[in-house]
């Protein structure tokens, strides 16, 4: 029969840094994504403003 | 009686038991930083540790604990969805959602639960499935990257560190711990007997049926039905802050 196992010492601590590590991790990658979303989308062209108009409602 | 985790030291050292039994509050409390016997669960591992005890658990524990951290999961990453969307979001939504971080910081902040239970999760998921963004909607989004990074690897990271192992009553690889199989009849009997739930009786009930002298939990209910059903034959240690609440 193989040896149980046995908590590591410190198990908890390390348990602590992994689950901030990993909610960093998922935050950035999330930001990422967003950045990257951010580039692909195609820039909307600048509206031309007719010199003189008046009509705002329109623009 | 139940004891305290500054007694377990002790009873280690006098009785040395093949291995102690682990319920899901004191894994979940090890494995959550703002669960108030975080600090606590982990002068018990650190003692299981010095000492070269085993934890052992059942499939019962680890079903629970999965579903534990998923609703806390939730409750973070709805607040993080709501960081990152705000612009985004409006009408009942954001009231929802905004409502959320305010309680749930709330509760992180005085060390309460902040589990969402089912309702509230089934809530949410109706609310966000009305929000969309780059063909996704917003319970998948909240799903696929928020809640699945973090959901994913928290048994594995727990079984790495605490290295439990598992009370198993398959035939091919019964554990040599239980003394007789768990039955149906007898869980039944703990859940009427106490008012349990059905889980915490699967789990009591394999405390209760293996070789194991020890239990440790942070559930008080857990404590008090495992120290009447086992009549002293068992000891069962909570964390000091418990019995002093």
């Amino acid at each position: 029969m193989n040896k149980p196992g046995v908590p590591k010492k410190g198990a908890v601590a390390r348990l602590r840094e992994l689950y901030k590590q990993t909610r960093e991790e998922t935050l950035a990658k999330i930001q990422e994504r967003k950045e990257q979303e951010k580039k692909e989308q195609p820039e909307q062209p600048a509206k031309k403003i007719a010199k003189g108009s008046h009509d705002l409602e329109s623009l | 009686m139940i004891q305290a985790f500054s007694n377990l030291e002790r009873a280690l050292q006098e009785n040395k038991p093949v291995g102690v039994f682990t319920d899901t509050t004191i894994l979940f409390s090890a494995t959550y930083h703002v669960d108030q016997f975080n600090d606590e669960s982990e002068k018990a591992f650190n003692i299981l540790a010095a000492h070269d005890i085993s934890a052992y658990v059942s499939v019962n524990v680890r079903a629970e604990f999965l579903e534990n951290h998923r609703r806390v999961f939730i409750a973070d990453s709805l607040v993080d969805f709501l960081k990152d969307e705000e612009k985004n979001l409006s009408g009942p939504l954001i009231l929802k959602l905004q409502s959320h971080k305010v309680s749930h910081r709330k509760k992180v902040a005085e060390g309460r639960d902040s589990r969402l239970d089912v309702n509230q999760i089934k809530s949410f998921r109706r609310t966000l499935v009305g929000f969309s963004s780059n063909n996704r909607n917003g319970w998948e989004i909240l799903c696929q990257d928020y809640l699945k990074p973090q959901l994913t690897p928290i048994w594995r990271y727990a079984l790495n560190q605490l290295d439990f192992n598992f009370i198993s009553t398959r035939s091919q690889d019964r554990s040599p711990f239980l003394d007789e199989l768990p039955s149906w009849e007898r869980a039944v009997e703990l859940m009427a007997n106490y008012g349990i739930a059905s889980a915490d009786a699967m789990i009591l009930n394999m405390f209760l049926c293996s070789k194991l002298p020890i239990l440790l939990t942070a559930d008080l209910e857990m404590a008090e039905c495992a120290t009447q059903e086992s009549s002293g034959t068992k000891q069962i240690f909570v964390p000091d802050s418990l019995l002093h609440l």
